[in-house]
């Protein structure tokens, strides 16, 4: 916020610093800004992904569209503009306060007998309450008393600006990391994580899980869930860690947390072939490479098909769609109410191919862990720039910075007048009478 | 059971609210205190209704604090905006004043207890709420909103005062500490927010519309500070501000409920 004032010369220069420190400007990019998310809000977004891959004219119309409005050129302008104005503001307060322009005296002025610097010191010492911290000093037109208590105050436009300014530094920092997903079948392993419009990242080393639990509720409702999952470097030891809700983990750099979980199912089927008898656990999308001559895909996992129990359907890999095979767990039982069915109908049949026959063992829950990766070489900026903020909003508005100054003429041969002001967070407030009284009486008499 | 007694504190705001019409229009102080004492006596009512909700969680085998839905946080916005017109508003407000207030608590409470939109069934917590960033978090953000609300009272008190030419000396110090207060508050759950957000998500901001609406909320409160430091007399203009930003408080609360994201209450 700006105090004082400014330099009025001509220069661009002056006129740029009058732009970058005028509140007025400032309160108009502040609402500029909540305009802007206003939009993002209410205009659909689409986010560009680097995925897209988008000619750089199209790109171009994008950051200045509002499409996007928080990559859009409005908006980094608008939050990079706001965080130069803090400094601007906080460079000029400092050399103003440098200069003195902020401290000039003017007040109530009262006559006193005499200007000794023991006397005033000392009355003012008598009146004010003991928090103050009283400074006298001559100089070339008196002596002049400054008594203060609440200092510490000063600080805190500094602070409140400085936070605002590593904020959005962090912020801006966040660009050179990533933010993305893993998702992790359990026993799986996975080295590179999805962004946000499928681009691939690789991490530099592989993330694998080990197990997954969910307690619930009796109405089935997740209570807690957790994911044991391995960080595996090359030439290192795995480091396991245990994921739960709330509890994140770093891991080289890189923030891991427990950002959800996927319920699926895995069937066991056992197939019997010329080499002999084989057992599988697989999910939706695998693919059973029976004895190298047979490869069947599991395309559908059910746990119960039509109220005829559990079944899957396998096609077999570079085949036809018609040669499909749908295993069921309960065959006899469904061949015991329609007799003859897996004859008629071929694709019931567990050994429509020539040679292997399939069984459906079981089926069992299985679950996906979804862990959210993200890299932000920001984040600390934006915490130290936080916690500068709150420290500053709290010392703005709780702490009070009196200030009392006392001037007094020593030049004047016999009648001294004193100069007397008070301000209250830099505000001028009157000054009491009981301190008039004191320094009137007690103020240089006796000098 | 926290129902009734949440119910029957209603009902004594009404009673409140009816009072300081009456001290307003005749001009009675001693009918403004008689109100006051019902206001209060109605949040006492309205804080054993909390009390007792939060014992009936840990009876239902719920066992959280009573902030997790949207039941919970009607009835804890309405009971912040009283409390802080007992401390703030305290020798400060006069009856008109009060009158918006307990109103308002008045509506947020009925809203809660007699509609039939809003569920006031204890649910147990879905493991992303149970954290203990959920009581900083909720408590700081609704103390802020309920600030926000009594600097929105004063800030018109004191410009329809200015317009009239009366005196608002009182009403003028209850803006300012309402609106540092609601700042300073909602500044702590914004960034509350953000260290919850970066513990559950692994990111501190996602643009979601609720935090995009609390910084929209808060660019706009840092506007009218800057509006109140740099020209204190221009008490229309701060009053315009307060209100763009009371309705930016509500669509913050209210509004996101009807956008999808991680906040919403629905």
């Amino acid at each position: 916020m700006r105090q004082g004032a400014v330099e009025t010369k001509g220069s661009w220069r002056a006129r740029l610093i009058r732009v970058l420190v005028s509140v007025r400007v400032t309160e108009a990019f502040l609402l500029l800004l909540a305009v802007l998310c206003v939009a993002a809000t209410v205009i659909p977004q689409t986010p560009y992904r680097p995925g897209d891959g988008l000619a750089i004219p199209v790109r171009a119309v994008m950051s200045v569209s509002l499409r996007d409005v928080f990559h859009s050129l409005w908006f980094l302008g608008a939050s990079v503009f706001l965080a130069v104005s803090c400094v601007a503001c906080m460079v000029f307060r400092f050399s103003a306060r440098r200069t003195g322009a902020v401290s000039a005296v003017s007040g109530r002025v009262i006559p006193v007998a005499g200007s000794g610097t023991p006397p005033v010191v000392d009355s003012l010492r008598k009146i004010l309450p003991p928090a103050y911290r009283i400074d006298a000093r001559h100089d070339r037109d008196g002596l002049v008393a400054v008594c203060e208590r609440g200092r510490i105050r000063r600080l805190a436009p500094y602070a409140i600006h400085g936070g605002v300014v590593l904020v959005v530094a962090g912020a801006l920092l966040a660009f050179a990391g990533f933010k993305g997903t893993i998702a992790l079948t359990e026993g799986g392993m996975k080295s590179a994580a999805t962004l946000l419009g499928g681009t691939v990242m690789p991490l530099g080393f592989g993330v694998r899980s080990e197990g997954f639990s969910v307690e619930r509720y009796p109405d089935g409702m997740p209570r807690e869930y957790s994911a044991e999952v391995s960080f595996v470097k090359d030439g290192r030891r795995p480091v396991r860690r245990v994921l739960r809700v709330n509890h994140p983990v770093l891991v080289e750099g890189i923030l891991f947390s427990l950002s959800g979980f996927d319920e699926t199912h895995e069937a066991v089927i056992a197939v019997m072939g010329p080499r002999g008898a084989r057992r599988f656990t697989v999910g939706e999308g695998s693919v059973v490479d029976v004895d190298g001559v047979l490869r069947v895909r599991v395309v559908r996992v059910e746990q119960d098909m039509m109220r005829m129990g559990p079944c899957v359907r396998l096609v077999p890999v570079g085949g036809d769609e018609e040669d499909d095979l749908w295993l069921f767990g309960r065959i006899e039982r469904i061949e015991s109410v329609h007799p003859g069915i897996t004859r008629s109908v071929r694709r019931f049949d567990p050994s429509r191919y020539p040679g292997y026959t399939f069984v459906l063992e079981g089926i069992r829950p299985s679950y996906i862990t979804v862990l959210g990766v993200n890299r932000d070489p920001g984040v600390w900026l934006v915490a130290t720039g936080a916690c500068l903020f709150l420290a500053g909003i709290g010392l703005g508005f709780l702490v009070v910075h009196e200030r009392v100054t006392v001037r007094i003429d020593t030049a004047a041969p016999a009648i001294r007048t004193a100069v007397v002001s008070r301000t209250v967070n830099g505000s001028a407030v009157p000054v009491d009478d009981g301190l008039l009284r004191v320094l009137k009486e007690g103020g240089g008499g006796r000098s | 059971m926290n129902t009734r007694v949440l119910s029957t504190a209603a009902v004594v705001y009404v009673a409140a609210f009816a009072l300081f019409v009456v001290a307003s229009a005749a001009r009675k102080k001693a009918v403004g205190k008689a109100g006051v004492a019902v206001a209060v006596a109605g949040l006492v009512l309205h804080t054993a209704g909390i009390a007792l909700r939060w014992v009936e969680t840990y009876l239902a085998g719920a066992g959280h604090a009573p902030l997790s839905n949207f039941y919970e946080s009607l009835v804890f916005f309405s009971w912040s905006v009283v409390f802080l017109a007992v401390v703030i508003g305290r020798g400060r407000a006069r009856s008109e004043a009060w009158a918006s207030v307990v109103l308002v608590a008045c509506l947020l409470l009925a809203y809660a207890s007699f509609s039939g939109s809003v569920d006031p069934a204890i649910r147990p917590l879905i493991p992303a709420l149970k954290s203990d960033w959920l009581v900083i978090h909720v408590v700081t953000c609704f103390m802020g909103y309920a600030a926000f609300v009594l600097a929105s009272v004063s800030g018109f008190t004191v410009a329809r005062r200015a317009r009239s030419s009366r005196g608002a000396q009182p009403e003028a110090a209850m803006l300012d500490v309402s609106l540092k207060t609601g700042y300073v508050l909602f500044s702590v759950g914004i960034v509350t927010g953000s260290l919850w957000a970066h513990m559950a998500w692994g990111r501190y901001w996602g643009w979601d519309p609720k935090e995009t609406w609390a910084l929209i909320t808060w660019l706009i409160y840092t506007t009218a500070l800057h509006v109140r430091v740099r020209a204190p007399g221009a008490t229309g203009r701060i009053a315009l501000m307060l209100g763009i930003g009371l309705a930016s408080v509500l669509f913050t609360y209210f509004g996101v409920n009807y956008l999808p994201g991680l906040h919403s209450y629905q």
